[in-house]
């Protein structure tokens, strides 16, 4: 049996950052194509060495088969000769018709890649040992490797810091807005940088919506200091002079001037109550934040009622004062919480008590104000908060029917909640929650704003 | 006193100036914040109730303006408008005091004395009296026709705002803002309540009553009905 007006969404919690984001896709792909074009570039290099190795190879062989034509006594001198020389080592292999081994030097089949060659009767092989090709490969790879570890880093240091260059505007605009809707700075305006980007277009749009609701937020609370001073006017004078005629000597006409002036002030009270929550409602009552602790507050509502609680003789106490700062106007914060303790010393019978808790989660301070009164109705609970409703045994009690409208408008004002709870015959608690007060700025990096959560 | 008035509505400047001079006091009305300012420049004023919507200049330029010429003469603000930053424009400027209209008239009077009396720098005496009642602020200690009376914090510290105004009225506005330290009227009965507390233990045994209730004006110290 709870009621809960006008749940606010409750914005969501971002875990990573856009530009971290970004950043990260951006790693993500250059990763991906750097790696793309290594495993191709190596195979590549590597085949394109093979295939010039094996061009080499074949214009030695050629070379053999010519020496070889003069004669093997010839052959062996010129292949040893060579080696002699200092070239270097090249395995050999002649074969007669049948497949006897004439003449062999150095290993074939430690070779890396052979060739061979048939001339008349006698049929050559020959090798190649050594090739300065795969250190060049080799190096080839690990330059690559060093190359791209280091575009990596660059890519992933360099990409954060210019996503995070690149979305200062949205992050500014998200300040912007956050200005605006939570502390009502009207006249707060996104820097544009006129660079005629996307971003700086959007700054500009916002810049003119802003301005836009500026004047509308000002029109309207024009019209509303034009209908109190149109309606106070009069009553001042009205008031004014029948509070200077009621030195009149007829006690019939003292009674009657005094009875005016006690409705005009009535009237008043009213107008102020209404034009308050229209303000507020409206989202242009005009708030005086700063940062206060809510158990203050709290005992300041029991000290102000204190000897009115003795007279009726209910106990008024504070029950337990978690530490909760707000950022918050002391004086409406004080007026919502002392109309909650009115309202619940009205309709609290002697005997009874009247308890106050301040209490804190991770995201909100709150205070509950429980009595042990007749309870509300649970058909009435809904809409108690409405203006001038009035649950029916209670008309008879004084009061303008404003009170609890005013406390849920100044708290959603603060962007907070109320809610109520009630059993009919035991009591009720009224529970006022407020946002706790932020240290930290908005600053884009995933740290936000603790928000209100129904 | 000599009071200066700068009011453009016919009406509240009549029963203000007809009030003021009522209570014994010289006031030059004037409907416009030009005559206003020139006023004030040329006679000296014990004080002056300036309304802040005028035609041409405005109530708070006329006290910037008199500010800026070193015119130290109390100022009271009155306004059609509550809101709180109204009233900090208007002590900005240079005003002493901010009356929201439609005003008790004899809140007005109570605020002219006490700005008029802050100004002149007389001794603050220890023992406050008034007819049989004494307070002495040092031993806190209450008596009537020499018996003692034993007072709770709250019921002291109005008994002593009461003598301080004796045979003025203090509105419930004041004493809220005085006692609590309230800057809003929570449109309660708590000063009701802490003014018949405190008549209990002040008049209830006494034959001579000294707090009145003024319908509709607030409540007064005084020796007689």
């Amino acid at each position: 049996m709870s009621s809960d007006p006008k749940p606010e969404p409750a914005p969501r919690r971002p875990v990573w950052s856009l530009a971290f984001r970004i950043s990260a896709w951006y790693v993500v792909a250059f990763v991906a194509s750097l790696a793309a074009l290594i495993s191709f570039a190596i195979p590549t290099v590597r085949a394109a060495f093979a295939r010039a190795d094996t061009v080499v190879l074949e214009s030695q062989v050629d070379r053999h088969v010519a020496v070889l034509s003069t004669g093997l006594p010839a052959y062996r001198t010129a292949v040893e000769g060579a080696l002699a020389l200092g070239n270097p080592e090249v395995p050999v292999r002649v074969r007669d018709a049948r497949g006897t081994t004439l003449y062999a030097h150095g290993d074939l089949t430690a070779s890396r890649l052979t060739t061979e060659r048939t001339t008349g009767e006698l049929h050559v092989e020959i090798g190649a040992t050594e090739s300065p090709w795969p250190a060049v490969v080799g190096e080839l790879r690990t330059g690559a490797l060093v190359l791209a570890l280091g575009a990596i880093a660059l890519a992933v240091l360099g990409g954060y810091a210019l996503t995070r260059r690149g979305l200062r505007p949205v992050r500014e605009l998200a300040a912007a807005v956050q200005d605006v809707t939570r502390a009502g700075e009207l006249s707060r305006r996104v820097p544009e940088r006129g660079t005629t980007d996307e971003l700086d277009q959007l700054s500009a749009l916002f810049n003119r919506m802003l301005a836009r609701n500026q004047e509308l937020v000002a029109g309207m609370r024009d019209a509303l200091d034009n209908v109190a001073h149109d309606l106070r006017t009069p009553l001042t004078r009205l008031r004014g002079t029948a509070e200077l005629a009621l030195g009149a000597e007829l006690p019939v006409a003292r009674e009657a001037l005094a009875v005016c002036i006690e409705e005009s002030d009535q009237v008043l009270r009213m107008l102020r109550t209404l034009m308050d929550i229209s303000e507020a409602e409206t989202g242009i009552l005009r708030l005086e934040r700063a940062p206060v602790s809510l158990g203050k507050l709290a005992a300041d509502a029991v000290d102000l009622y204190d000897h009115v609680a003795q007279e009726a003789g209910v106990a008024l106490t504070v029950a337990r004062t978690a530490p909760a700062m707000i950022d918050a106007d002391p004086v409406r914060i004080r007026q919502a919480i002392a109309n909650l303790v009115d309202n619940a010393l009205k309709y609290t019978p002697r005997g009874g008590a009247v308890t106050l808790g301040v209490d804190a989660t991770s995201t909100e301070a709150i205070v509950h104000v429980t009595d042990t009164g007749e309870g509300i109705d649970s058909a009435a609970i809904p809409r108690i908060w409405d203006r001038l409703y009035r649950a029916e045994p209670s008309r008879s009690k004084p009061g303008l029917g404003l009170g609890l409208s005013l406390v849920r408008a100044i708290v959603v004002a603060h962007g907070g909640r109320v809610a109520v709870d009630s059993t009919p015959g035991r009591g009720s608690t009224f529970t006022l929650a407020l946002p706790l007060r932020v240290t930290g700025e908005l600053d884009g990096s995933g740290a936000r704003a603790a928000a209100p959560r129904p | 006193m000599r009071l200066a008035l700068i009011e453009d509505d016919e009406r509240i400047g009549e029963f203000v100036h007809n009030g003021l001079a009522q209570d014994g006091h010289v006031v030059d009305w004037v409907r416009t914040g030009d005559d206003g300012l020139a006023l004030l420049l040329a006679t000296h004023y014990d004080a002056a109730v300036i309304d802040v919507m005028l035609p041409g200049k405005s109530g708070l330029d006329v006290i910037r303006g008199a500010r800026a010429r070193k015119l130290t003469t109390p100022i009271i603000v009155l306004s059609a408008r509550d809101s709180v930053d109204d009233r900090i424009a208007g002590l900005e400027a240079g005003a002493d005091d901010y009356l929201t209209k439609p005003f008790s008239f004899a809140e007005l009077l109570a605020r002219v004395h006490a700005l008029v009396r802050r100004a002149s720098t007389a001794a603050e005496p220890f023992v406050l009296r008034f007819a049989d009642v004494t307070l002495d602020l040092r031993t806190r200690r209450v008596e009537r026709a020499g018996g003692a009376i034993q007072l709770q914090a709250k019921e002291f510290t109005l008994l002593e705002y009461l003598l301080r105004n004796a045979e003025r009225v203090l509105s419930k506005t004041m004493i809220l803002e005085h006692v609590w330290e309230y800057g809003f009227d929570p449109q309660t009965n708590v000063v009701d309540v802490l003014v018949s507390r405190l008549r209990a233990k002040i008049d209830r045994d006494y034959p001579r009553k000294l707090i009145h209730t003024l319908r509709g004006a607030g409540y007064v110290l005084r020796s007689e009905a």
